[in-house]
């Protein structure tokens, strides 16, 4: 007898349909996978014989082939043990009943049961994309699945269940949908920039690099709250929207690292530490391609704590996707495309003993190692960090007494009318804030006029800028702009822009 | 072709000969300069070096091939000579006992004959220092050539500021065919092109650390007056100042709180009879200079009270400005911006300002 039932392949996000084939077969008794399955898949063997057996069911004793077809695509992870299973029963004559458009997707126990798998979700958006409409998959994947509208998809416990089901002798109803707004709970960040005191211009940098989208880079003594201020950056990002939630979601559950909740709802924010190999942070693998820290933090944040200490090849790795906004992995099992539009928030020391620059400490440091402890980062790199911002490490929050923190709420709220100012000012260039601008968009929509040419020739000549400061200073310029609902760049906006930059002109 | 006359030649060529002495070099030199009998120099320079190195530079001395290799070799180096003969050669530089014969410049030589002024100070300077020692060095450079050496920390703090100020001298211990420090190619090319680098090497001299002194005291005999704007216990800008004691000039100091290392030269300076020295004014008043040419730059009312804050304080954290002035910190970052444009203020890390001098 010859069965075939519908699984799916996870190819970077996309999901790829595989028919599994059970051919039973008079003859020697043997028990084949082929179709280019992987240690885990070839694993399911095991598994299955047992599920069924457990399930009280049979596992015929004959000649069995199962194969998943297309051959040439890689078969990894270890949801083809339910297809694998009703394949073989339906073969066996166990399971007479049509499987025609149903896709089945699930990890067995050996008792029988259903366990979860990673990449459900996208897996899911392909397959309704190619018109599938019904799906079986384990109950603990239920809250992954419930955000496809317009989906039949069943979540049972057990292989025995799946039987009932097959043949009508159970009922189920499908899962309900939910909608995004329902899940997003109010926003419960553990931080809140309220909580973080003094510290004016690092938080005026923040609100500027969440409304442009521009990555920042705070400098300061350790012990300063740099990374306390990094972790408010997604508290004053605007929410996420259901595209970019699901987008993100897709990325986590390819990664295996979604929460139960079954969807992303806060902006990512990923610290990788700076031991961080380059194909943990841009991705990699031997067959199946994963994404990497930078697609985690894809639509959130990557902070990167002490950035010198990271290997060189790490941090130059990040400049093209930092240029892309999408990285695209290449290995010998394979291409992936992953999204990678990330915000870079970095953080280090002044110096290598850290008090440079510091009122009560003296900096043992010479300008030769200060130089040298700044090299380690390339000008390429600085390049595409926009601001650069000193947190400093003295306690003014008795001096300004004046009362309380504004809290992350405040900030958002200012952010997201700068970001509307942007989405409509872009919205035919394919173009998402200001940061992305090219030379084409900072001609057209970053006119100086002679006032300010005058004011950014002179802070040229006065603070030593290198040229490439140029560009970086008009991109935040537009922001300050917005942010101050001024359709045109002031004289302050381009100052202001000019003093977010302590790596620039005669820091040392 | 660059055109020296005689003297200038023959102190050239002479001074080509790395293997002789100074002492011999001057020996010859007055011998060719006065025209004295030769026959007494001959009779030494044969007891110093003997008699077969006497004769074979004496043959090169006077052979035109050999002066047209050292030439061209100075030539295509770019290297333009001042000879203690030449016109230009610094007054000041013969009143020493130990005259260079010859100065070799890249750069603008004319400035050797401007008055000149020495910034020094020590590699390990602090910060603040730093910025103030560039911007005094700038405002210098509007009344003086300033002169400093070529080391990191406050010499390329200085060098920095007379560059934007205007006129630069920069003196190598080494050749010039030799940067040092590494890694400062860029400054020496920036003083070549808008100021003056002279050495009193041979081209192809390396750096040796006893040809610090040496050129330390070039620097002090060249200025009229000597700026320490940091020196720690043994440091090459304490030993400037020394020869600038010696020599008869002038030297200012700035003076620094006890316990900071690398300010008790400083201090110690100021004990020997050195200017205490906090701002430009200081060193303008000594010399009968005033300052106030600097354009009077339009201020807003917020950047004025900001400049009285920081008048108040010398140096203060923005916090401590905005309190002051009584706005958001970050509604001041455009100000702060504007004055240091203007050149009035300096940043002097981890978000605290400082006024400049005037």
């Amino acid at each position: 007898m010859l069965s075939k039932v519908i699984s799916f392949a996870l190819h970077g996000l996309e999901g790829v349909p595989v028919e599994v084939e059970t051919d039973i077969n008079k003859g020697m008794v043997a028990y084949d996978l082929v179709g280019l399955p992987d240690a885990a898949v070839k694993e399911s063997k095991e598994r299955v014989r047992s599920a069924i057996k457990n399930s009280v069911m049979r596992f015929p004793v004959s000649k069995i082939t199962v194969n998943l077809a297309p051959a040439d695509i890689k078969k990894e992870g270890s949801h083809y043990d339910l297809p694998i299973a009703v394949s073989i029963l339906k073969a066996s004559d166990q399971l007479p009943y049509d499987t025609d458009g149903v896709v089945f997707l699930g990890e067995l126990a050996l008792d029988g049961g259903l366990r979860a798998v990673t990449g459900m979700l996208p897996m899911l958006i392909s397959a309704k994309a190619r018109g599938f409409k019904k799906f079986v998959i384990p109950a603990v994947n239920a809250n992954e699945a419930s955000f496809i509208e317009g989906a039949e998809v069943y979540a049972l416990r057990s292989l025995k269940e799946v039987a009932g089901f097959l043949s009508g002798e159970m009922t189920f109803t499908p899962v309900a949908h939910r909608s995004y707004e329902s899940v997003r709970r109010e926003r419960d960040y553990n931080c809140d920039l309220s909580f973080v005191k003094g510290q004016r211009i690092a938080k005026r940098a923040l609100e500027i690099a969440a409304a442009g989208g521009h990555n920042v880079l705070l400098v300061g003594p350790p012990g300063t709250g740099k990374t306390m201020l990094a972790r408010c950056l997604p508290t004053i990002m605007p929410d996420m929207t259901f595209e970019e939630a699901l987008e993100v979601t897709k990325i986590h559950s390819v990664a295996g690292e979604l929460s139960e909740e079954g969807i992303v709802t806060l902006r990512p924010f990923r610290t990788p530490h700076h031991t961080a190999t380059t194909v943990s942070l841009c991705g990699g693998g031997n067959n199946r391609v994963r994404p990497g820290e930078i697609s985690k933090a894809h639509d959130g944040v990557l902070f990167l704590d002490e950035l010198p200490e990271y290997t060189r090849s790490a941090l130059e790795a990040l400049r093209q996707p930092l240029e892309d906004r999408q990285i695209t992995v290449t290995r010998a099992g394979g291409t992936a495309t992953f999204p990678a539009d990330f915000m870079l928030c970095a953080s280090m020391n002044p110096c290598p003993c850290g008090n440079y620059g510091s009122a009560e400490l003296t900096c043992t440091c010479t300008p030769a190692q200060i130089k040298k402890y700044r090299a380690k980062i390339s000008g390429p790199l600085l390049d595409r960090i926009d601001l650069q911002v000193e947190v400093d490490s003295v306690k003014y929050d008795d001096l300004v007494s004046e009362g309380a923190e504004e809290p992350s709420a405040n900030v958002k709220a200012r952010v997201e009318a700068a970001r509307a100012v942007q989405r409509e000012r872009f919205k035919d260039e394919g173009v998402r804030n200001n940061a992305n601008m090219g030379e084409k968009q900072i001609k057209r929509y970053c006119r100086l006029d002679a006032g300010c040419e005058k004011v950014l020739r002179a802070a040229f000549e006065r603070l030593h800028l290198s040229a490439r400061a140029r560009t970086r200073i008009i991109k935040v310029a537009r922001t300050i702009a917005d942010l101050d609902y001024s359709s045109e760049i002031q004289p302050k906006h381009i100052l202001e822009a000019a003093s977010y930059r302590s790596f620039d002109g005669d820091a040392i | 072709m660059t055109l020296y006359d005689e003297n200038e030649l023959d102190a050239i060529t002479l001074d080509s000969f790395g293997e002789l002495t100074y002492k011999v070099k001057l020996c010859v030199t007055d011998g060719f300069r006065y025209a004295s009998p030769r026959k007494k120099y001959e009779e030494l320079l044969i007891k110093t070096l003997g008699e077969g190195v006497y004769n074979k530079i004496r043959e090169l001395f006077f052979s035109p091939g050999y002066r047209q290799k050292v030439l061209g070799g100075l030539e295509k180096r770019g290297i333009r000579c001042v000879t203690y003969f030449s016109e230009n050669y610094p007054e000041s530089l013969r009143a020493i006992s130990v005259p260079p014969l010859v100065l070799y410049c890249k750069g603008d030589v004319s400035l050797l004959k401007e008055r000149k002024f020495a910034v020094v100070g020590s590699r390990r300077t602090v910060a603040p220092v730093l910025k103030l020692c560039s911007s005094m060095a700038e405002s210098l450079a509007q009344k003086f050539a300033v002169v400093t050496g070529t080391a990191e920390g406050a010499d390329s703090a200085a060098a920095r500021g007379a560059l934007a100020g205007g006129k630069l001298i920069f003196v190598a211990a080494q050749g010039l065919d030799h940067v040092y420090p590494a890694g400062s190619t860029k400054l020496y090319k920036q003083a070549e092109e808008r100021g003056l680098v002279i050495s009193e090497q041979l081209p192809q001299t390396a750096a040796k650390t006893y040809l610090f002194p040496v050129r330390n005291r070039l620097i002090a005999a060249l200025s009229e007056g000597v700026l320490v704007v940091s020196a720690g216990e043994k440091s090459g800008a304490a030993i400037t100042a020394e020869y600038a004691f010696r020599y008869g000039k002038d030297v200012f100091a700035l003076p620094y709180s006890p316990g900071i290392p690398s300010g008790t030269g400083c201090n110690g300076l100021i004990k020997k009879g050195a200017y205490l020295t906090e701002n430009i004014l200081d060193i303008f008043a000594a010399y009968g200079l005033d300052c106030t040419e600097r354009e009077q730059q339009e201020l807003s009312a917020r950047e004025s009270a900001i400049l009285n804050v920081l008048r108040e304080n010398g140096a203060a954290h923005v916090a401590e400005i905005a309190l002051a002035v009584g706005c958001p910190a970050y509604e001041l970052l455009s100000e702060l911006s504007a004055l240091e444009v203007k050149g009035m203020i300096v940043r002097l890390g981890g978000n605290r300002y400082g006024i400049c001098a005037v």
